[in-house]
C-alpha cells in the first residue's frame, strides 16, 4: 500500500473517531443535563431537518450527492485493491524488466531445494524500494548458516537478474517437524 | 560426350528481395546460441519465444527480439551478448547493420532439478551489500486504520446508492422518512447505550488512526527474517544483530 493511501486512511479514520466521540460526549452531556450540552441542541432547527425533504432542489441535491459518494467511495475501494506488488524496474544497462517473474523464478528455484519445503515470491515497494521478498518453509533443524547461505544466493541471483538496485528478503517460517515433507534429491 | 549450351546472360541484373522470415530466423537462431537464452513453446495457445518484431523498408533497420532465458540469469550480460549476436549475424549473412536492438526478457525459466539448485546453494557466495537500515524495510501488517478507510468507502457508497434510490422514486423516500422520524426525536433509555457504543467506536477508532504497524518480522542479518512470535523454536533464535534488543527493536 502507498503510503500516501496509508495517511488517507489514518485521516479519514481520525475524523470519523473524531465525529463520532463528539457525537457520544454531546448526547451523554445532553443526558447529564450539561448546560453547554443542552446550549448546543437548543441552536440545532431540527424541525428544519424534517421539512428539508421539501425544498424544490431536495431530489437534484441527492442524486448528486449521491452520485459523488458513490464515485468517491468506489474510488477508495479502488485503491484498496489495486496490486502492491511491484512489476517494471529500470535497470542500469538493460531497460526494465518485470520484478515480478524474476521473483517467481527465485521462488521456484529456492523451492526446489531439498532443505526448503515451500517458497512464494511477492514484489512490493518497501523503505522506498524495489523489494524482491521470498517467503520460505523449512524444516527448525535447519542450520542458521544455511540460512544465510540461502539468503545469499538468492539475493545475488535476483540483483544480477534484475540489473538494478533492488532490496531482497528472505522470510523464514519453521515448518513444525510433524508436517516436514521428505523431499527427493 | 559434351554438350555445348548457350546460356544469355541478362543484360539487366535483377532485385534480390529477402523476405522478413529469413531475417526472423538467422535472428531466432542467433539469439538462442547464447548461453542462457532458451526457447520457449507452448502447447496451449500462446506465445512462444523468442518473438522478433522487424522495422523499417530497407532491410532490418530496428529489431526487437523477447526471448526466454533460464535461471539464473544475468541480464546484463545475456541482453549485450543476444545484441551482439544478432547484430553480427545480420551483417555476416546479408551485410545489414540494424540501427538499433531491443531486447527484452520476458520469461525466466526455472527448470534446475533439485539435485542441481542443492549443488548451487552448497557454494559459499560472494560477499552481497546488506541492507544498511533494515528497519526501513521490516516486513509489517496492514495498518489498523487502512481496515476503518475500506469500511468508511463502503459505508460512503451505501449512502449514496440509497441517495440515488430516494431521488429516483421520490413517492417512496427512505432518507426523508429517517429525517422525519429524528425531527420527532424525544431522548429514550435506548440512548444511553447507543452513546456509548459510539463512544467506545470512536475511542477505538481513534486508537487505530495512530497506532503504528509493528514489524511482523526479524531481522537477523545476511537478508534473512525470522518471525517474532516464532523466534524461540528457531534454532538461532539467541542470535540477534548488532545493535539491537532481544525484541528486535533498535535501541
Amino acid at each position: 500500500m502507498r503510503p500516501g493511501l496509508r495517511m488517507t486512511d489514518r485521516l479519514i479514520t481520525f475524523v470519523v473517531a473524531v465525529v463520532l466521540l463528539t457525537g457520544a460526549g454531546w448526547i451523554i452531556g445532553y443526558g447529564l443535563d450539561s448546560a453547554f450540552a443542552r446550549q448546543a441542541a437548543a441552536r440545532i432547527d431540527v424541525a428544519a431537518l424534517g421539512r428539508a425533504p421539501e425544498w424544490p432542489w431536495w431530489s437534484a441535491a441527492l442524486g448528486i450527492g449521491g452520485v459523488i459518494a458513490i464515485l468517491i467511495g468506489g474510488w477508495l475501494v479502488l485503491l484498496h485493491l489495486r496490486p502492491r506488488s511491484v512489476r517494471a524496474v529500470d535497470t542500469e544497462h538493460a531497460g526494465a524488466v518485470d520484478l515480478t517473474r524474476i521473483a517467481d523464478a527465485a521462488a521456484g528455484d529456492i523451492g526446489r531445494h531439498p532443505g526448503v519445503q515451500s517458497a512464494k515470491a511477492s514484489t512490493r515497494i518497501a523503505g522506498g524500494s524495489p523489494t524482491v521478498r521470498i517467503t520460505v518453509g523449512v524444516a527448525p533443524t535447519t542450520s542458521e548458516a544455511q540460512l544465510r547461505r540461502f539468503a545469499r544466493h538468492c539475493a545475488d541471483d535476483v540483483r544480477r537478474a534484475a540489473d538494478a538496485d533492488v532490496e531482497f528478503q528472505l522470510l523464514v517460517h519453521p515448518v513444525s517437524a510433524d508436517k516436514v515433507r521428505p523431499r527427493v534429491t | 560426350m559434351t554438350s555445348e549450351v548457350a546460356v544469355q546472360v541478362p543484360t539487366a541484373r535483377g532485385r534480390t528481395v529477402i523476405d522478413n522470415r529469413v531475417r526472423q530466423q538467422l535472428i531466432e537462431r542467433a539469439a538462442l546460441r547464447v548461453p542462457g537464452v532458451v526457447p520457449h513453446r507452448t502447447l496451449v495457445p500462446g506465445r512462444p519465444l523468442p518473438v522478433i518484431a522487424i522495422g523499417g523498408d530497407r532491410g532490418a533497420e530496428t529489431v526487437a527480439i523477447q526471448i526466454a532465458a533460464s535461471w539464473p540469469v544475468a541480464t546484463a550480460d545475456v541482453v549485450a551478448a543476444v545484441r551482439t549476436a544478432v547484430a553480427d549475424e545480420l551483417s555476416t549473412t546479408l551485410a545489414e547493420r540494424p540501427e538499433r536492438i531491443d531486447v527484452t526478457i520476458t520469461r525466466v525459466e526455472s527448470d534446475r532439478t533439485p539435485a542441481q539448485v542443492a549443488d548451487a546453494y552448497a557454494a559459499e557466495p560472494a560477499p552481497a551489500p546488506q541492507p544498511g537500515e533494515h528497519r526501513r524495510f521490516a516486513p509489517r501488517p496492514a495498518a489498523l486504520a487502512s481496515y476503518g478507510g475500506v469500511l468508511f468507502a463502503l459505508v460512503l457508497i451505501a449512502a449514496g446508492v440509497v441517495a440515488v434510490r430516494d431521488a429516483m422514486t421520490p413517492d417512496d423516500p427512505w432518507i426523508a422518512a429517517a429525517l422525519g422520524r429524528l425531527a420527532d426525536a424525544h431522548w429514550q433509555w435506548w440512548v444511553w447505550p447507543a452513546a456509548g457504543a459510539a463512544a467506545v467506536l470512536g475511542l477505538a477508532l481513534l486508537v487505530a488512526s495512530v497506532a503504528p504497524r509493528r514489524r511482523t518480522h526479524e531481522y537477523i542479518g545476511d537478508h534473512v527474517w525470522v518471525p517474532r512470535d516464532r523466534g524461540a523454536d528457531w534454532p538461532g533464535a539467541g542470535h540477534v544483530v548488532q545493535g539491537r534488543d532481544s525484541r528486535g527493536d533498535d535501541r
